[in-house]
């Protein structure tokens, strides 16, 4: 089983959401500010794995007073270190062939930058992103520019009516979509995967991810519950041999309750495994104030 | 509610607030048998702490606010022998299993000493040997290796101001003394202030008041 390899690679599962918390936060972490890459700017420039890509954001958005928060509106740091390592052939889960180029995979709170996609989606067959409905328009925006898709093929056919949902007005050649998704008011279903050209038969994703979702407390069940269950979606499939979906976590280190908090409801659905730092590059190593885990629903598996 | 265009703070107006500070805490009838702590005390606005990114970090001071800040070495014997030769307080980790995880007894320890230093190689070992009460009290140890230089660490974590938002609006932080002159109180306000707001997802529009006071004094406003 490919999942035997990947876990071998990480070593022992976390035994104690307590001690994992206390090796996290006793060292020197660097003091950084909220994590913003750039909360003035309206565009980022960054250079990922080579490719330069031109992300557009909304400082406006984030200074709002926006009821349902306004967290997605800008890049924040850890997303260009975490889209850098994860897409690489050469990281731990495209190694393990976890991810693979007929790997469907789905992003929980993508923001506006769509960076992670941006990178993974051209290594696998499908990505998925989804956050509320008030990114859709940033996030269009950053993947069509940065995958020199022009929408007006289908807009052609929509004869002056505007199309609704807008998430299904890309090419078929466009293995990347964005489709809402709430962790507090929708559940997770195989329509997710409606959007992905090349996908009939398929009701699951091959991986989870999550990239700095964890930051508070009342979002923190919310979050794991939706993890869960679009890692349920696997036993949904027809082929039982197939390995669980993983869920990928990422996230800044700044208050210890609230990590620990997290950690404590993931370890009550999934088998956690921190991915150590020799296998990540140093921007993401723990001692830069970021650290990622790795989660296998514990229903789907027993090591 | 907060006006957007509320003036920054100025170096002028601080050094007015830091003297009268001093005057007050250096007055015949204000005089304490202590060293009275500077705090900086800010209260926030427009941030919801239960809904954003938590703000928590550091900011290392020119002048070291606390002299008097009591750190308690957790070593190997190395590390003992080094704390013992600067006249720091140490515990081995003999010393510590006695402790048996009660819960009182670290929360006790807990509370004796203002910051931890932990030999880096069993820094693991803390969390079993302790039990969760160093963590909950928000007092994780900074690590020390042999090669670093003990004192100089120390010095580190005596400079250190750590800030961290819960779930309230409030933050109050020690920068200083009133053994410190005016300069050194306003150095080490002024880089703690830009720090702070630099930090804040919107700036200056997150803040609605800073205030500076000393142990016993009443509150100086600075914002």
């Amino acid at each position: 089983m490919k999942l035997e390899k990947l876990l071998q690679a990480l070593g022992q599962p976390i035994q104690s959401s307590e001690e994992e918390t206390f090796e996290l936060f006793a060292q020197e972490l660097p003091s950084q500010n909220l994590g913003f890459v750039d909360s003035k700017a309206s565009t980022v420039e960054l250079t990922i794995a080579g490719r330069d890509l031109t992300i557009h954001q909304s400082p406006g958005v984030l200074s709002s007073n926006r009821a349902g928060g306004t967290t997605g509106a800008v890049v924040w740091k850890v997303t260009p270190l975490f889209a850098e390592w994860i897409s690489s052939p050469s990281s731990l889960l495209f190694q393990s062939e976890i991810l693979s180029s007929d790997s469907l995979v789905l992003e929980l709170g993508c923001g506006i930058s769509a960076l992670v996609g941006l990178c993974l989606a051209p290594r696998v067959k499908g990505y998925v992103l989804t956050d509320q409905p008030y990114v859709a328009k940033f996030v269009e925006q950053n993947i069509a520019e940065n995958t020199h898709i022009s929408a007006s093929t289908n807009k052609a056919k929509a004869k002056g009516k505007k199309a609704k949902g807008s998430a299904t007005n890309y090419s078929k050649d466009n293995n990347i979509v964005f489709t809402p998704l709430d962790w507090e008011t929708d559940e997770a279903t195989p329509s997710l995967l409606a959007d992905l050209p090349d996908t009939a038969g398929r009701k699951s994703f091959d991986a989870t991810i999550a990239c700095d979702c964890i930051y508070n407390e009342a979002l923190i069940d919310p979050l794991v519950s939706t993890c869960a269950d679009v890692c349920r979606l696997r036993s949904q499939e027809s082929d039982t041999e197939a390995d669980p979906t993983i869920c990928v976590v990422a996230q800044q280190l700044r208050d210890d309750q609230i990590f620990e908090g997290w950690l404590t409801r993931f370890m009550e659905s999934f088998h956690s495994w921190r991915v150590p730092d020799g296998l990540l590059p140093d921007g993401l190593k723990s001692s830069s104030g970021f650290v990622v885990h790795i989660g296998v629903l514990k229903e789907a598996y027993t090591p | 509610m907060a006006i957007q265009s509320k003036s920054k703070i100025t170096v002028a107006g601080t050094r007015t607030q830091v003297q009268a500070l001093l005057a007050h805490a250096h007055s015949p009838t204000h005089k304490r048998n202590f060293l009275e702590t500077v705090d900086l005390q800010f209260n926030l606005t427009n941030y919801d702490p239960a809904r954003d990114k938590r703000l928590s970090g550091s900011v290392k001071l020119p002048s070291v606010p606390r002299p008097h800040m009591t750190v308690c070495v957790l070593g190997d014997q190395h590390d003992l022998d080094r704390a013992r030769r600067h006249g720091v307080d140490s515990l081995s980790f003999d010393d510590l299993k006695k402790l048996n995880k009660n819960k009182k007894l670290v929360k006790k320890l807990a509370r004796r000493y203002d910051a931890f230093v932990c030999s880096e190689t069993r820094l693991r070992e803390i969390p079993r040997v302790l039990g969760p009460s160093l963590s909950r009290a928000g007092k994780f140890p900074t690590p020390v290796s042999h090669r670093d230089d003990l004192a100089a660490r120390i010095v580190d974590v005596k400079s250190t101001v750590r800030f961290g938002l819960r779930r309230e609006l409030n933050m109050a932080m020690a920068i200083g003394n009133v053994d410190m002159t005016a300069e050194q109180l306003v150095a080490n306000i002024m880089i703690t202030i830009n720090y702070l707001v630099s930090c804040l997802k919107k700036g200056w529009s997150n803040v609605n008041s800073i205030v500076i006071k000393s142990t016993m004094s009443p509150p100086h406003p600075l914002f």
